[in-house]
């Protein structure tokens, strides 16, 4: 017979400080046969026919990230996290087991103790640089948990285990349990203090050779010398002109010169190869927390104050968190218990990183010329000039002074006069950080409330209700000044509100029918409604200047407002028989009821059938060699709804003056619309052996998503540019493994070790079965004057492939150049996926007597990212890249022979110097007379013997859109998580009033040992939308180390 | 006490099991009716005239098609300067024409808001935007355009067929508005006429004579049939009957497409444009642009297709009438446009006009809408300049050149008038030419620069090319087009063939 290990084993478990994954625990004693699963149901870890995989507290507590959805990087089999560069407060990507929807975000549900929250990350609007970007808003309250007062999370990988959370379980669902006190143990008090640092390390390859000018000079006169011109003033010192600001001047040798930021300032013209380094600084994070517990006979409470704090590593970026809980369970009555929590979140972020463009630090500092120094900048309240001597034309001022913002003050510069100085491309970073703000408040209420009665041993029932409002205030602040975008400031202020209500009930029955027949059978149903409002309103021109408030402007656009609603009602049951405690077969069905859906198809029903088989104790094998070998297989569906509103065809309306205008929305509704279905097979096995010392967790899945409810285009010339229909067909295979192992044990010294791999192939099965439709654009992003990038999903390749343009070739594959060496682009063509080929994690820990020591290796192999930074910095010079050709373009006896005033900027290139790029790659020129091959292109052609000047190279290269060169891997091996603990031993804390004390020293994102990106992190997506695989101007990489201070009384 | 909780937890189970067991689907329309905007069956048709007249009046002051025709010239180094022409946009017109499609339907017999005035008003408006598309593209979806699942791939008309039906849909629209006699929409809307219906009729007459004339090379006995029956009707008498957007300007929703919250810079009047109002005084220049230079006395223009970035001053930009009027209008069809077309009809001998007399009054009416003063006007009526003279060809190129001065704001017909007559030529550019800017000390200096030449290398281009979503999602038809009538930027359009 088996020893039925119940709940009091996991207790155990749950108490123990050893910090470590518990699912990999070897201890037979402390073997995690105990998991929780959906509904919260505790189940034995032998009786699930599925993959479920549980992460205790600790795990992410040791090494904290501010975003907790960060910590599970690397951890779980089954799980990819991209995460994004964009600073504090930034958002990550979430997805079990690939991405398998067009239109919906394909991030799991978080179910936090029993209430299931809303889940969205900040697809960030990401522009070129004139074009709109935004700023990265971050997740919702699933990274705003405090990682404090996580007991365990659950990782419900396919829809069979998470069948039972509906509609919003299809992509998986993360199962968050928070700590509560416990019965009967006194009060207890718990102190934590984690202090980091963040130091930015990573960043692009800036070249330190070249500072601003034109045609390889100072003031461009050897590019377009014209004797009239201003180019040196009255003692010969060569003046930088504004037009001139990007770094394809003279070689920085420490010349003396007027800088173009200050026609004032005679500087020195010299590199500043830490001019970016300089500008960003130390980034900190300091979380405390105190939390209390205790418990009665009949209740138990706990209570948590967490702060963070966190100033990121932009001058003026910070945010701050803090998190009220309080949570108590008491037996109200004989077998009735009352439980119930509130948690309230209130979370300020100031200056989040704007993702692309002239409002973008990174971007500025990216485009910034290399001979600028930091100090100059700084100084920009503080110009010590005369405005009497104010500049002649065509000479700027790049600091301005508040008086010179003002257009009261004598000394008003009239940015726009034409006459007057003028703003240059990039504007002052330091200026900027502090003149253009924004900053979002949180303010998020969670909670619910339950009875639980148990009617009689085998039954019980419960009802519940959970709520999970958010209110988010933010703003936007553009002074008048230095930018051109904005040089009248604006103002932009929204005020968003969500509301999510679960009304549930639940009735069990546990039975054991026979010696050997034990039934679980569980009825519930659940109402969850969702709601959100929001406001939003901006306005431009100061009327007094500086002044933020939205009456003070004299355009204020009317208020954008919005609101919508839905409804799912649903029953559902569960039931589960088990044979002898060695065969298990779990069914259930759920049906819901959505008001998204026309009324014929609103209601729909999806089941699922799990079943397990525990052969090591069907065939007795021996207990000392295999503890557990048990099979698993499962089926099943989830449905979905969709979003509000898209069944009525669409009105678009606008405002014109007091007036409306009105017309047909572009999207033409499908009024027959069915829900999207997700069916999942999954196979695996759970092997233990030698005493649990060693284990093997596999899985193989194969999903597929029909009916997807997305828009695809319809040619323009009928009106409409998309249609709603209910079509595609997404299919995700993967394998999942887990080996874990303890080498040595003994009373001293353990090591633990455990990897995990993941591989997924996603692939579009179909997109429109009845036409020729084979792809839906799932995102755009725009690189240069609307030559951009697609995310594709599209039929026979795997989800999200991008299209951009490649160089065009000849039929040898030989790069054509127009007669002047430009190169010519191709239409959008397919550039491949970010998807990875594989993941993988390392964790190994140590303990000796009372030191722990851990460290996990987080493994990323293919997929791709683009280049944005590389592209962008060519253009202005400021990369590496941009240095090749410049000498020999500048003494090619083209650009010599070339007199004063003749023209040079119109020269493309020369014979005899500059880029050599086209020619060692053996380019050919465009010739329209030649023939073409089957597939267009040109047959043959003549060498091109054309350098092109480095400066028309790299922008032809930019403005083409190009990305062909840009494309890197984005493979790296990562040292993720590392920590040292010590644990005062119990001799020690006799004499202190401390119950246990445990100080770490902790490092998250150390190095890499290996990546292929050179300028950036290969992490550092611009986004966490469906759209992956694009870097652009990002935040440099950093890392961040600390350590950490736990109390207990 | 045990029994009672029992009881009472009892009751709240049942309660919520009937509440979700009934209550499962109720209210569920009522949930799902979005209350962001109105539905589609109860679209008041007011609101929907007056989207499309902004769109029409946005569309008409497109930076796009002025900067092709050349009467604007930016100093960005834009694909556009080297007529890389962005499409995309330009076909989007086609959803405006969804929702014309839908007006119509709405004020028709049948409709909601039956009314014939309103149904005629409606009919011009489409001829209105398929003239543009048509001049733009060449061959379109007419028959099947925009009419959403009903033809969900569209075929391509023919122009000429289009054309035909263009004067067609016009007279079956001033039938349908002379048949009834209300004003034209609710009160506020129209703010072209002012709700008088009969100055829709007078503006559908001068349409069709632009209509007509377009055919005047291509097709001359359809043309002359066509503008001599125009030129019996009412056609535009004074300024006062030009088609004109007043915008509000109340607030920047309602105000000019040229008025900037930011600042004119950048905007510039075209070179080409200048050379002609310079050469011969034209007192337009003044109103047209503001002087650059230190002494604000420079009339200079920017010429198209700089690939410098430039911004030292040189040009003059567009004038702060312009850009810093919020009601400052938008006009598709002017009475003098009116007058050169009879001037040219006259030329052609078709009706009995006197061509000089018209021309004459064309400059006047072009003058006195840009509030030219008297004097002025006089002093230039007096110039060679404003007398035709020569051959008929000089003459057609006098009248042909002062109406594209006159369109100044209006890219669309400033194109499609520049192609059909010839005029004002634009040579081919070369690789750099010479243009003004000032020194240090406010003066001009000559110097030469580069032009980006794209893909027509420079070469003027006569048409636009379909979209790629065309070619993507409409292949069969497109494909068919394409072979058809060609889609390079340099294939013409039908009635081109001068």
């Amino acid at each position: 017979m088996f020893s039925f290990i119940g709940y009091q084993p996991k207790e155990v478990r749950f108490n123990s400080q050893r910090i470590i994954n518990v699912v990999l625990k070897e201890d037979a004693a402390k073997l995690a046969e105990v998991v929780i699963t959906a509904l919260g149901i505790k189940k034995e870890k032998k009786a699930l026919g599925y993959a479920v995989t549980e992460i205790s507290g600790a795990d992410f507590n040791d090494v904290k990230a501010t975003n907790v959805l960060n910590s599970l990087s690397g951890k779980v089999a089954g799980v990819q996290i991209n995460t994004t560069a964009n600073g504090v407060g930034s958002s990550s990507r979430v997805v079990i087991r690939g991405n398998s929807s067009f239109g919906g975000n394909n991030q799991p549900l978080y179910v936090i103790d029993g209430i299931p929250m809303r889940s969205s990350s900040s697809d960030v609007a990401y522009g070129d640089e004139f074009g709109s970007s935004g700023v990265d808003t971050g997740n919702d309250h699933s990274a705003n948990i405090n990682p404090e007062d996580i007991e365990s999370m659950s990782v419900l990988k396919g829809p069979s285990a998470a069948a039972l959370y509906g509609s919003r379980a299809a992509n998986g669902v993360i199962l968050i349990t928070t700590k509560s006190g416990k019965i009967g143990q006194g009060l207890g008090v718990t102190i934590n203090s984690n202090t980091m640092v963040e130091e930015a390390y990573i960043f692009p390859q800036y070249q330190n050779k070249y500072g601003a000018g034109r045609g390889g000079s100072i003031s461009g006169k050897r590019w377009d010398l014209n004797p009239e011109l201003a180019y040196e003033d009255a003692n010969g010192i060569e003046i930088n002109r504004v037009g001139d600001d990007k770094s394809w001047g003279a070689q920085l040798n420490g010349q003396t010169y007027r800088q173009w930021d200050s026609y004032y300032t005679i500087g020195k013209y010299a590199a500043t190869p830490n001019f970016a380094k300089n500008f960003y600084r130390m980034g900190t994070t300091l979380s405390n927390s105190v939390s209390i517990n205790g418990g009665t006979e009949k209740t138990k409470v706990r209570a948590s104050f967490t702060n963070l704090k966190n100033e990121g590593i932009v001058p003026n970026s910070k945010q701050n968190r803090s998190t009220v809980t309080l949570r108590m369970s008491t037996e109200i009555a004989d077998k009735l218990t009352l439980d119930g929590k509130i948690t309230y979140v209130n979370q300020i972020v100031d200056n989040r990183t704007v993702s692309a463009g002239r409002s973008s630090i990174p971007w500025i500092l990216n485009m910034m010329p290399r001979s600028i120094s930091n100090s100059f900048l700084k100084d920009y309240l503080n110009p010590a000039y005369d405005p009497a001597a104010w500049p002649p034309a065509g000479i700027t001022a790049f600091n301005i002074s508040k008086e010179r913002r003002d257009p009261s003050n004598p000394a008003y510069l009239g940015l726009w006069d034409p006459l007057g100085p003028k703003a240059p491309w990039v504007g002052n970073p330091y200026w900027m950080v502090n003149n253009h703000t924004n900053q979002d408040e949180r303010n998020n209420y969670t909670g619910f409330a339950s009875l639980k009665y148990k009617i009689t041993d085998a039954l019980t029932a419960m009802v519940r209700v959970g709520l999970d409002q958010s209110m988010v205030f933010a703003n936007s602040k553009k002074a008048k000044g230095a930018l051109r975008l904005n040089y009248e400031g604006s103002y932009s202020e929204s005020t968003d509100f969500r509301s999510d209500l679960n009304a549930d009930f639940l009735v069990s029955y546990n039975k054991e029918l026979s010696e050997d027949v034990s039934v679980t059978m569980n009825l519930g149903g659940n109402h969850f409604r969702s709601e959100s409002r929001s406001t939003s309103v901006s306005a431009s021109r100061f009327i007094i200047p500086d002044f933020f408030a939205v009456n003070n402007f004299e355009d204020i656009s009317r208020g954008n407002l919005y609101r919508s609603q839905m409804d799912v009602n649903s029953i559902y049951f569960a039931g589960q028989v088990g044979y002898k405690n060695l065969a298990f077969l779990d069914v259930t069905g759920r049906n819901d009821w959505s008001s998204t859906l026309p009324a014929a198809n609103r209601s729909f029903f999806y089941p699922s059938v799990a079943g397990s088989f525990v052969f090591s104790d069907a065939f007795e094998i021996d207990r000392d060699f295999m503890r557990l070998g048990k099979l698993r297989a499962s089926w099943a569906q989830v449905g979905n709804g969709t979003d509000p509103y898209r069944l009525a065809p669409g009105i678009s309306t606008g405002r014109f003056g007091t007036q409306l205008t009105i017309g047909l929305d572009g999207t033409i509704p499908l009024a027959d619309l069915k829900p999207e279905i997700t069916t999942s097979i999954e196979l695996g096995t759970d092997l233990s052996f030698f005493n649990n010392r060693f284990a093997i967790d596999f899985s193989w899945y194969k999903s597929n998503t029909v009916n997807q409810i997305v828009n695809v285009g319809v040619p323009e010339s009928t009106g409409f540019t998309n249609r709603v229909v209910n079509a595609g067909d997404v299919q995700n295979k993967g394998i999942e493994l887990l080996v874990s192992g303890t080498p040595v044990e003994t009373d001293n010294f353990s090591w633990d070790t455990s990897i995990n791999f993941t591989k997924n192939n996603s692939e579009v099965i179909e997109v429109l079965s009845d036409e020729d439709v084979n792809f839906v654009n799932i995102g755009f992003v725009n690189l240069s004057g609307g030559n951009g990038i697609n995310f594709r999903a599209e039929k026979g390749q795997p989800y999200g492939v991008i299209y951009g343009r490649k160089f065009q070739r000849n039929n040898e594959g030989l790069v054509v150049v127009d007669s002047k060496g430009n190169p010519l682009g191709t239409e959008q063509v397919l550039i491949g996926n970010a998807n990875p080929d594989w993941l993988a994690g390392i964790t190994n820990s140590f303990r000796y007597k009372n030191f722990r020591m851990s460290f996990l290796i987080d493994i990323r192999k293919g997929g791709l990212i683009i280049n944005n930074t590389a592209r962008t910095m060519g253009r202005a010079g400021t990369h590496v890249n941009s240095i090749a050709g410049r000498e020999a373009f500048y003494n090619s006896p083209e650009f010599l022979s070339l007199t004063n005033g003749s023209g040079r900027s119109s020269l493309p290139g020369s014979n005899f110097g500059g880029i050599p790029y086209w020619t060692n790659d053996n380019a050919v020129v465009q010739d329209q007379n030649l023939p073409t091959d089957a597939s267009g292109k040109q047959i043959g052609g003549e060498l091109n013997n054309f350098y092109a000047s480095p400066r028309v190279y790299h922008e032809n290269l930019f403005k083409s859109g190009i990305v062909e060169p840009f494309v890197e891997d984005a493979s790296y091996v990562k040292l993720r998580e590392v920590s040292l603990s010590y644990n005062l031993p119990q001799k020690s804390l006799k004499k202190l009033p401390f119950r246990n004390v445990s100080i770490s020293i902790v490092g998250r994102n150390l190095f890499f040992f290996h990546k292929n990106t050179k300028d950036f992190d290969p992490e550092s997506n611009v986004s966490s939308g469906n759209g992956q695989g694009l870097e652009g101007n990002a935040l440099p990489g950093t890392r961040r180390y600390g350590f950490n201070l736990k109390l207990e009384l | 006490m045990k029994k009672s909780i029992k009881r009472s937890i009892g009751k709240v189970l049942l309660v919520l099991s009937v509440i979700v067991f009934t209550s499962c689907e109720k209210d569920f329309d009522e949930i799902n009716t979005d209350p962001n905007t109105p539905s589609a069956e109860v679209i008041p048709v007011d609101n929907m005239f007056l989207g499309l007249l902004t769109n029409i009046a946005s569309e008409t002051n497109n930076e796009t098609m002025a900067i092709i025709s050349d009467l604007f010239g930016f100093a960005f180094p834009s694909g556009i300067a080297a007529y890389e022409v962005g499409t995309a946009s330009k076909w989007g017109m086609y959803s405006s024409i969804k929702n014309v499609n839908q007006l119509i339907e709405l004020t028709g017999e049948s409709g909601n808001s039956s009314n014939v005035v309103n149904n005629g008003v409606a009919k011009i408006l489409r001829v209105i935007y398929y003239q543009r598309l048509v001049d733009l593209f060449g061959a379109i979806p007419y028959f099947e355009g925009g009419q959403g699942l009903k033809f969900p791939q569209p075929k391509y008309d023919s122009e000429e067929v289009i054309y035909k039906d263009l004067v067609k849909e016009l007279d079956a629209a001033v039938a349908t508005i002379n048949s009834g006699s209300s004003g034209v929409y609710g009160p506020g809307v129209d703010l072209v006429y002012s709700g008088n219906s009969s100055k829709w009729v007078v503006f559908a007459n001068s349409l069709k004579l632009r209509i007509g004339m377009r055919m005047r090379f291509v097709d001359p006995v359809t043309a002359s049939k066509v503008i001599t029956e125009s030129l019996s009707a009412t056609l535009m008498s004074s300024n006062e009957d030009s088609w004109n957007f007043k915008y509000p300007g109340s607030e920047a929703s309602n105000s000019s497409g040229f008025f900037s919250t930011t600042s004119p810079s950048n905007r510039f009047v075209s070179e080409l444009m200048f050379k002609k109002l310079r050469e011969s005084s034209d007192p337009r220049k003044f109103a047209y642009a503001d002087p650059a230079g230190l002494n604000k006395t420079i009339y200079q223009g920017q010429v198209n297709g700089l690939n410098v970035n430039f911004d030292d001053g040189a040009q003059s930009t567009r004038s702060a009438k312009m850009w810093q009027d919020r009601t400052f209008p938008a006009y598709l069809m002017t009475y003098s446009e009116v007058n050169f077309l009879k001037a040219e009809a006259a030329l052609a001998s078709i009706g009995s006009g006197n061509a000089n007399v018209e021309y004459r009054k064309g400059i006047r009416a072009s003058m006195e809408q840009w509030g030219v003063a008297e004097a002025d006007i006089t002093t230039y009526l007096a110039t060679p300049e404003a007398t035709l003279s020569g051959n008929e060809e000089n003459q057609l190129k006098q009248i042909a050149i002062q109406k594209w001065i006159s369109l100044y704001t209006n890219g669309h017909e400033a194109y499609a008038e520049m192609r059909r007559t010839g005029y004002p030529a634009i040579a081919q550019r070369s690789a750099s030419g010479t243009i003004q800017r000032l020194d240090a000390q406010g003066n001009l200096q000559t110097i030469e620069v580069g032009y980006r030449l794209g893909t027509t290398e420079g070469i003027f281009p006569r048409r636009v090319e379909y979209p790629t979503s065309e070619k993507e999602l409409n292949p069969t038809n497109y494909t068919a087009a394409v072979n058809t009538y060609g889609n390079g930027l340099l294939d013409k359009v039908w009635w081109d063939v001068r």
